[in-house]
Order: C-alpha cells, then sequence, then structure tokens
C-alpha cells in the first residue's frame, strides 16, 4: 500500500476553529474588501452577533458532503437583522472580539434600506484534503 | 340626523420583507496547479 499526503481533522479544524473565533459577522457595501475594522465599520449595512466556537456557538464543522474535500464550517443562518444603513451588499466580514477580521466572502449585490431587515443564510467555508 | 363619521387617520407602515442575501461559500485547498511549480 503507497503511502499518501494526509491531514487528520483535527489539523483542518485547527484552521476552522480560527474562523469560529469570530464574534461579529457584518454586511458591507464596496467594491473592494475593508483593509481593516475602520473600514468594515465605515461600510457596514448590518451586522449580527456570532457565538464563537466550533462546534458549540455559530459555527458547525463537519466533513465535505462528498467526503472527499477535507472538512467544512457553516455558519448558523441569521434572520431578520437589522439593516442599519442603505447601500449595495458587497461582502459578508467575519471580526473577532478584538475587530480583527477572520475572513471575508463575497454575496451577490443586492440593495439594502435602513430600517429593513436581511436574512443572511448559512454559508460555508471549506478546506480541502492535501492532493 | 347625521351621525358623526369617525374616520380613521392611521396609516399603517407597510413593512418590505426581508432581502435574503445570496452568499458565496469559500474553499480554501491546493490549487489545481499546487504540484506543478518549481
Amino acid at each position: 500500500m503507497a503511502t499518501s499526503k494526509a491531514a487528520p481533522d483535527a489539523t483542518l479544524d485547527a484552521f476552522l476553529a480560527k474562523i469560529a473565533t469570530a464574534t461579529k459577522m457584518s454586511v458591507c457595501s464596496g467594491a473592494s474588501n475593508p483593509a481593516d475594522h475602520t473600514a468594515v465599520l465605515a461600510a457596514t449595512l448590518a451586522t449580527v452577533a456570532m457565538t464563537a466556537g466550533l462546534g458549540n456557538g455559530d459555527y458547525t464543522a463537519a466533513d465535505d458532503g462528498t467526503g472527499a474535500l477535507g472538512r467544512k464550517v457553516t455558519t448558523t443562518a441569521k434572520n431578520g437583522v437589522s439593516v442599519t444603513a442603505t447601500g449595495d451588499a458587497t461582502c459578508i466580514v467575519l471580526e473577532d472580539a478584538s475587530n480583527n477580521i477572520i475572513y471575508i466572502t463575497t454575496c451577490t449585490t443586492q440593495t439594502l434600506t435602513s430600517g429593513n431587515t436581511v436574512n443572511i443564510p448559512a454559508w460555508k467555508i471549506q478546506i480541502g484534503d492535501p492532493t | 340626523m347625521d351621525r358623526p363619521v369617525r374616520v380613521d387617520e392611521e396609516k399603517k407602515e407597510e413593512q418590505e420583507e426581508p432581502i435574503t442575501l445570496e452568499v458565496q461559500d469559500g474553499f480554501i485547498g491546493p490549487s489545481a496547479d499546487f504540484n506543478q511549480g518549481e
């Protein structure tokens, strides 16, 4: 039997655990990624608190659905989040309690209006097995 | 005798349905050409 590249789940989950340190998820506007917390604040259209912790908060870890693509962390859907500024949502930013940006993902551009609410569906970050 | 007619002038503000975002998943893994480097 030949050897192969491998990474135990615990190794991949260490990365996912870092993602799960984020305590807030912000819907932001802008044509480029916010560089820091100040930029996140300036671009924020809506923010919701996240409970940190891989597997015991708003972050669920699991094998990839195919069983062949490593591990994934899935965020809990957040519905009815208050929109606090009007603008075009372009990205979602996760930040930890120290306001460090942990991860940024994109969303289909949609116009949000202050005073309304927005639903942020569950989304995932996947890390592949070594190949 | 005419009865006074009460006109309810309260306006109900219609709340828009929440917008549901389409969020893209992220994938972190070896790129296709990872092993084709130097």
